[in-house]
């Protein structure tokens, strides 16, 4: 992981530069690259032109700010029990400002904060992990005397893009919900001059968090959905992608979680999973180095990755009836995911051709 | 523990992709001995099961050429037994794979070396040299 940089030539040294120093061959930077290009459904050439991209830039000043969060989305990111592909991403930026990760505590962090704010205004990308309470002037949570909601409109000004890894930050998460004692609401909800990429999860999946970052840095922002997030990673549902789906389509269900439904492997839909209406890549990319998901582990998707998840009626209930619930909604739930199966190849192949061209 | 080390396994059927995947090859095969143009699947794009996969291996075969490298992980580089296609495995700490391509090219993209290492490498063996030559004097 990158230390803070010590001077302003130092962080202005390409990042071919800053690789050489840290001993990170361009085999192995390459590597990484596949890796992302595959992992986001880039076309292969896309690695090749991402490589030759990054190895000119500068290293990206990057401010990490936290607020009413759990660091849960910190920890996806870093705490893996070896180096693996996603935390080489900390090599190719230059992390000026994260209070869990930096050296730096007290004045002299906010002042590193500062700093960075000064020498790449304009330029720098800023990633928010946590909710911001608005409530009673935002003060329920403050660092350095500051509010999240002050720091958050201060910063956001001097910044390229911004980047709200987490559901908390991309939706108001578990901070926003109900009764919402704070106020908390999303950086969307509070920036709205400057481009936003939602990263939603309760926590991210690591290699979303790096694909996204890494496609920031050499192609620019991706393509987005309507709820801010990128196609290449939440353009189809849990239940799309899901093994268990053609026990669903077959209209096989666990109806609890000891019977012999669940014994079997069959859809967790009637205890409650929330598959069908949440989108993320936990079905394909998985978690914990690829082992497995919720759903792979028995336990149905709780839609952490979609906003108010919380709040939408229980973990364990199926979702609503005439929705999904009846035979007939099923039959036709199954009719309606084929489609949207589809229609999300479509968009990829039109995203894959986009970047094709643009690489 | 892995999910590999179960033993119990679910048998899929191949779907036929494998064969789809061969016809490809073919085609940029014939563009890389017409044009030179090299190019590249990733099979993770694809939608294979585990037996297409097999399938597709027993296919192609094994060539004479077997390159392993260490970086992040290891990678498995290896020739098929068609000249000119050679099947890349990146896997990470724990032996996951992060990306399967096939490269239809005279080398794989990730193993020349780039001219900004050489010319590293050269100066680092410019004062190797010299260094060791010093010491042979004061001896």
């Amino acid at each position: 992981m990158s230390e803070l940089p010590t001077s302003n030539s130092e962080i202005s040294e390409t990042l071919q530069d800053s690789l050489r120093k840290q001993g990170i061959t361009r085999r192995t930077f390459l590597k990484f690259c596949t890796t992302v290009a595959s992992a986001m459904a880039l076309p292969p050439s896309a690695a090749y032109a991402m490589a030759e991209t990054l190895v000119k830039t500068k290293r990206q000043s990057v401010i990490w700010l936290s607020f009413q969060e759990c660091t849960g989305c910190t920890e996806s990111l870093t705490r893996s029990h070896k180096p693996t592909v996603e935390s080489l991403i900390f090599d190719f930026i230059s992390l000026d400002y994260h209070h869990t990760l930096q050296a730096a505590a007290g004045h002299a962090a906010e002042e590193a904060r500062e700093q960075a704010m000064k020498d790449n205004w304009g330029k720098y990308i800023l990633i928010v992990d946590g909710a911001i309470p608005v409530k009673d002037d935002g003060v329920y949570s403050t660092i350095a005397g500051i509010t999240n909601l002050s720091m958050l409109e201060d910063v956001a000004k001097g910044a390229a893009a911004i980047v709200s890894v987490g559901t908390c930050a991309a939706y108001g998460g578990l901070p926003k919900a109900d009764p919402n004692p704070t106020g908390a609401v999303s950086v969307g909800d509070i920036i709205k001059d400057k481009p936003i990429i939602n990263i939603p999860g309760c926590p991210p999946i690591p290699v979303v968090i790096t694909g996204v970052l890494a496609h920031v840095l050499t192609f620019g922002i991706p393509e987005l959905d309507d709820k801010g997030r990128p196609v290449a990673f939440y353009g189809e549902s849990i239940h799309d992608r899901c093994y268990r789906r053609p026990f669903y389509d077959k209209g096989k269900f666990a109806k609890s979680f000891d019977d012999e439904g669940a014994r079997k492997g069959w859809c967790l839909y009637e205890v409650g999973c929330k598959g069908p209406v949440t989108y993320n890549a936990c079905a394909t990319t998985k978690w914990n180095n690829g082992t497995s998901f919720p759903i792979q582990s028995g336990h149905g998707c709780i839609g952490c990755s979609e906003p108010d998840f919380w709040d939408k009626g229980g973990f364990y209930k199926a979702l609503p009836q005439g929705q999904w619930g009846s035979a007939e909604g099923i039959a036709a739930a199954a009719v309606a995911g084929a489609a949207i199966g589809i229609g999300a190849a479509a968009m990829a192949k039109s995203h894959q051709e986009s970047e094709g061209e643009s690489s | 523990m892995s999910l590999s080390d179960i033993s119990v396994k679910i048998k899929e059927q191949p779907t036929g992709m494998a064969y789809a995947v061969l016809h490809e090859l073919a085609t940029n095969l014939e563009q890389l001995l017409d044009t030179a143009e090299e190019n590249t699947i990733d099979l993770r794009s694809l939608p294979m099961n585990e037996a297409d996969r097999e399938e597709l291996a027993e296919l192609l075969g094994r060539g004479e050429v077997d390159i392993t490298l260490n970086t992040i992980g290891s990678s498995r580089i290896f020739e098929t037994a068609f000249s000119g296609i050679w099947w890349v495995t990146h896997y990470g700490d724990d032996a996951m794979v992060l990306s399967e391509l096939i490269e239809v090219a005279k080398v794989p993209s990730l193993i020349p070396t780039h001219t900004d290492e050489i010319s590293v490498a050269l100066q680092r063996i410019q004062q190797v040299s010299t260094q060791a030559m010093m010491e042979s004097k004061d001896v």
